[in-house]
């Protein structure tokens, strides 16, 4: 798994960052997507043809995470959501569904919800999630306010 | 913000990634895959109106060996027979760029209803005049629509691709296709990172409208096949042979050609995502620009004309370099409004190299590419 120089392969690699790149493509897309979101993400990355010079390959995953996530249209959870309150218990999905936290998040744009699990459940400060996003601060904070906005009730 | 929102927000935060599922395993077959939606899209391929008669005359044959497993046709359901034309895979190259088995599902109706015709969706790169212009340059400007299926299986998935070499293109008020409808595309393949696309001889005269166009004209064929599957760069050929003297000047295309390689020729502020949305969402404004500042300003006007929100963004790099920016709009959208994304003139701060974009709104399927009068 590791090669003689000392650089991890990209197994190696993934296997070392499946666990939070699966959290936060939940948090992007929700529970029913994320594992494909990481997939397509992570193949999307191994097969660019800068991967091998990337330095910091968790923080270029991370954004192909958020890039494909932003493909994954916003209403598909909604859609999920439908599904899943309609399910019979035979074929619902075996981890536990937080209604209540998806039904608020699903009024988000990837965008914000990114913000805000990165300012939130990564803590990163705002010019690093910028950075992570590939945006300006000030468009962070903008996604933050929003996202506080959309979630007023929720929060209230 | 108080400190309980942002207890609140951290809370919303960890109990959303408390429902991760487990990772996926590894990916081991490291594959080109196709980025315009994450979920797998059937690619249909009709051969025109009189296979689809022959199709739908094929049903009742096939519903009666099915032993009357099926409801019969004269249901008014929309349950339906799958009928799979699988077609010839493509000159294949070094790659598993994974083409789907090209499949034509017939609606099982009863001959009252008129066969739905279905459409392929395809995200192609437009030209626009922009308004202002410092250097005359067009502005490229990335559509979303739909265009019925070229009939050929050397156009799955390159659809947008297909759609710039139609003849009779419908393109929305201010947009314009500098490639000729002579144009034809031969074949396509794709290895890692550059996609060969083999033109017919019309290719090799250009645009027809001088070097300019002729620029414009690649930076539309290279944005628009470069828009999927993360390819990097499109080398043209014509009847298999490489380019060496392509337009009015003569371009010498025997090398791929990046996006980056005719940058310099578009207008200073372009837009890369679709101006599309839905229900309350926000509308996601992307693009990349050479700005003043690196300060890209956008603008949200109504149909009366009238500004209703402005905003702007610093792009990743600005004042002589190409950067990318990213709005997000939070605004009430009905679907007549334009966004003008643009940047402040330094000497007087008119704005300066607009583009205009119509904004479709709940309207899933975007621009229909093939309405145009007279379209065959």
């Amino acid at each position: 798994m590791i090669t003689a120089t000392g650089v991890m392969d990209n197994e190696q690699v993934y296997r070392s960052y499946a666990v939070e790149l699966t959290r936060y493509a939940t948090g992007l897309v929700g529970p029913f997507d994320a594992a494909d979101v990481v997939t397509d993400a992570c193949l999307k990355a191994f097969s660019a043809r800068k991967w091998p010079e990337v330095s910091n390959r968790r923080a270029y995953l991370y954004r192909a995470v958020l890039s494909v996530a932003n493909d994954h249209h916003r209403s598909t959870l909604s859609r999920r959501l439908r599904e899943m309150k309609t399910a019979t218990p035979e074929s619902a999905p075996s981890q536990d569904i937080d209604f209540d936290v998806l039904g608020a998040v699903e009024r988000l744009s990837v965008q914000q919800r990114a913000a805000v699990l990165l300012t939130y459940w990564a803590d990163l400060p705002a010019e690093a999630v910028a950075e992570q996003m590939g945006i300006s601060t000030g468009a962070v904070k903008r996604h933050l306010v929003r996202a506080r906005k959309h979630l007023e009730e929720w929060l209230s | 913000m108080s400190r309980s929102d942002d207890r609140k927000m951290k809370e919303l935060a960890d109990r959303l990634v408390a429902m991760s599922p487990e990772p996926p395993p590894y990916p081991e077959e490291v594959s080109v895959t196709h980025r315009e939606d994450s979920k797998p899209r059937p690619v249909l391929v009709f051969a025109g109106a009189a296979l689809v008669v022959l199709l739908l005359a094929a049903i009742p044959i096939f519903l009666s060996r099915g032993g009357g497993e099926v409801d019969p046709v004269a249901s008014s359901t929309t349950s339906t027979v799958p009928t799979t034309v699988t077609t010839q895979p493509q000159a294949s190259t070094t790659v598993t760029t994974e083409q789907p088995a090209t499949t034509t599902t017939v609606p099982a109706t009863t001959t009252t209803t008129a066969p739905v015709v279905e459409t392929e969706e395809a995200v192609l790169y437009a030209v626009q005049t922009p308004e202002n212009s410092f250097t005359g340059n067009p502005a490229l400007v990335a559509l979303r629509g739909v265009v019925l299926p070229g009939g050929e299986t050397l156009h799955s998935g390159w659809e947008g691709l297909y759609a710039l070499t139609m003849e009779g293109l419908f393109l929305p008020d201010g947009f314009a296709n500098m490639v000729p409808s002579a144009v034809d595309i031969l074949g396509v393949t794709a290895d890692d990172h550059t996609v060969t696309v083999d033109m017919n001889d019309a290719f090799l005269a250009g645009s027809g409208s001088g070097l300019l166009g002729d620029f414009t004209m690649l930076n539309q064929l290279i944005y628009t096949t470069t828009v999927q599957g993360g390819f990097e760069s499109v080398l043209f050929t014509v009847n298999g042979a490489p380019v060496t003297a392509f337009g009015s000047e003569g371009l010498d295309l025997s090398e791929p050609q990046g996006r980056d390689a005719y940058l310099d020729q578009l207008n200073s502020v372009n837009v890369d995502s679709p101006i599309q949305g839905i229900g309350d969402e926000s509308l996601r404004v992307a693009g990349f620009a050479n700005v003043f500042e690196a300060t890209v300003s956008l603008e949200v006007v109504d149909a009366s004309g009238n500004v209703v929100q402005e905003d702007f963004a610093t792009a990743t790099c600005g004042t002589g370099c190409w950067g990318a920016y990213e709005f997000e709009v939070d605004y009430s959208f009905v679907g007549d409004e334009t966004i003008r994304v643009f940047w402040h003139s330094a000497e007087d701060g008119s704005p300066s190299d607009v583009v205009s974009i119509p904004v479709l709104w709940d309207d899933p399927d975007g621009w229909d590419f093939t309405s145009h009068p007279g379209t065959p």
